[in-house]
């Protein structure tokens, strides 16, 4: 990509976004990962649709929309989790075609042509706007002020939440905010991979951080390199074959990831026959 | 019909009173018309087949399933408004062993507050107290290992110290000693035999052994109480507990001694 590209805004924008996108990613996918909740997160994101298919019907930016109708479902699944404990993956599951369908039933209910909603689903992380960067940046400051603030308290509830409930601590609290916090991180990851790619840069910068290192902290450092690695990369190969950038950034995490699985397998393999 | 044996119902101020408990889930019946009275200082073994309620007793205690009638008090509290009265040393089984985090900074969440607090640092003293503890429990010299590295007996002292980091003053186990080896079960027994002369402790065990050599007192679940009183129960007792046909050795004085596989088995 040569040096002349960054005078475009476009550019600009794109980089910056890959850049909070890749904050994100790296200390928001660690929870999630230690937590186990990709699903759920899965299910958040994919109701955004809804949400952006209300913002056309109803002509408000449809990210609003997004964010709205994927904290409102956050909200509705960290209830369901905390009234069933475990095994609740039907509601997961039927939220996440719910909101899907409401966004189609939306964008199908407007006059005229329907207009391309490819971007939010598969992302564009070119078409980013001033607007969604003032945005991203506002919800990335939020976050990494709520997980540094809280982060003795997170690091007890993701190892045991229980425990915490016992000291009278109120985990409920801690459960709302994370399941606030994903529905943040996924609109702001929208614009760049999309509803559909999301769960990726999520998880695949956090499984190679955890095979770097066995710090926390370190981690979250590193799976904000590896994820900005990733959206970098992914733009500029995007940008050099002129492909999807969401896409592309999604296939090269999920190609990193496996070859940092097999150096990782085979590595354990030539340590234990060198002790044998 | 419950077995109480009346001698070994001492004086002494209640620790927790648990009144006429009934725990559903859903249609099941976890638990049925509990009375139970503990008093403080008591070292209580709970001991019961599989699915006896023995667990739900505990979370019960600890305010963490709902009760479907009756009620527990703790000191006069409701479970969940007992603040630190409670330490609690869970079944390893449900945590996550992988989790990147060093001994030390498991025991010091002992000294979390109640209180949400923004920019919460622990002060020097916790991490000496967190020392202190894990020299308790014998296993200072792997403060700084990751959780992972740790065997099972370890993990169980860890968590254990964590428990003991609140300073509380009932100190409830679940299956301390499953699967870690026999040396480990023997420290851990000698730790509680330990902390029993400061704290009631309540733990809930399959292994009849330790229920016969270190714990003051015995309730015997399965469902309902079958009996609460000295540890020197008899035949009858463990019929009602395991059934008819029972799977249970008895030794000679009348002290259950292991659960056998299948009845008749030799030991």
């Amino acid at each position: 990509m040569p040096a002349t590209v960054f005078q475009y805004n476009f550019i600009q924008h794109a980089v910056l976004a890959g850049i909070l996108a890749s904050v994100l990613c790296g200390i928001i996918g660690i929870i999630i990962v230690e937590k186990k909740l990709l699903m759920m997160s899965g299910g958040i994101a994919h109701t955004s649709y809804g949400g952006v298919g209300l913002g056309y019907l109803l002509g408000f930016e449809p990210i609003i929309g997004a964010l709205v109708i994927c904290v409102a479902a956050a909200l509705g699944i960290s209830y369901i989790k905390r009234k069933k404990g475990t095994g609740f993956d039907v509601e997961v599951g039927l939220l996440w075609s719910f909101g899907m369908a409401l966004g189609i039933l939306f964008i199908s209910l407007m006059p005229g042509y329907p207009p391309d909603l490819s971007s939010y689903l598969f992302g564009n992380i070119l078409s980013i706007t001033k607007t969604d960067l003032n945005l991203m940046t506002l919800m990335t400051f939020l976050i990494i002020f709520t997980v540094i603030a809280l982060f003795n308290y997170w690091k007890a509830y993701m190892f045991d939440e229980e425990f915490m409930t016992v000291m009278g601590i109120k985990t409920a609290f801690f459960d709302y905010l994370l399941f606030v916090l994903v529905a943040v991180s996924v609109v702001i990851l929208i614009r760049v991979v999309g509803i559909i790619l999301v769960l990726a840069l999520f998880t695949s910068p956090t499984a190679i951080a955890a095979l770097l290192t066995r710090s926390l902290k370190l981690r979250m450092f590193f799976s904000v390199l590896i994820a900005g690695l990733f959206c970098l990369t992914g733009l500029w190969v995007s940008y050099v074959l002129n492909i999807a950038s969401g896409a592309t950034i999604v296939i090269i995490s999920v190609l990193v990831y496996l070859i940092a699985q097999i150096i990782f397998i085979l590595g354990l393999r030539s340590k234990a026959r060198n002790m044998a | 019909m419950i077995i109480t044996d009346k001698n070994s119902a001492d004086k002494g101020k209640t620790a927790i009173r648990i009144d006429n408990l009934t725990v559903k889930y859903g249609e099941i019946l976890a638990l049925e018309n509990i009375f139970l009275d503990i008093k403080e200082k008591e070292y209580l073994g709970i001991i019961g087949p599989n699915g006896s309620g023995k667990t739900t007793l505990l979370r019960a205690i600890l305010g963490l399933v709902k009760t479907f009638s009756g009620h527990v008090e703790i000191y006069g509290k409701r479970p969940g408004h007992t603040g630190k009265l409670i330490g609690y040393v869970p079944q390893i089984t449900g945590l996550n062993r992988m989790f990147p985090i060093t001994v030390k900074d498991v025991v010091v969440m002992g000294k979390l507050k109640s209180r949400i607090s923004l920019f919460h640092k622990y002060k020097n003293e916790d991490m000496n107290l967190a020392n202190e503890l894990l020299a308790k429990v014998g296993i200072y010299d792997l403060r700084d290992r990751l959780v992972s590295e740790l065997s099972g007996g370890q993990f169980q002292k860890m968590l254990i110290a964590r428990a003991l980091a609140i300073n509380p003053k009932i100190l409830l186990l679940d299956e301390p000693t499953a699967s870690v080896d026999v040396t480990s079960k023997n420290q851990i027994f000698n730790i509680l035999e330990e902390l029993s002369a400061e704290m009631t402790i309540i733990l809930v065990t399959h292994d009849l052994l330790a229920i016969s050599t270190y714990v003051h007192s015995l309730a015997c679940l399965n469902i309902r109480l079958v009996y609460h009183g000295k540890t020197e129960i008899d035949e009858q007792v463990i019929d009602q507990l395991y059934g008819c046909g029972c799977p249970v050795d008895l030794l000679a004085h009348g002290v259950p001694h292991r659960v056998l596989r299948e009845h008749g088995e030799e030991e």
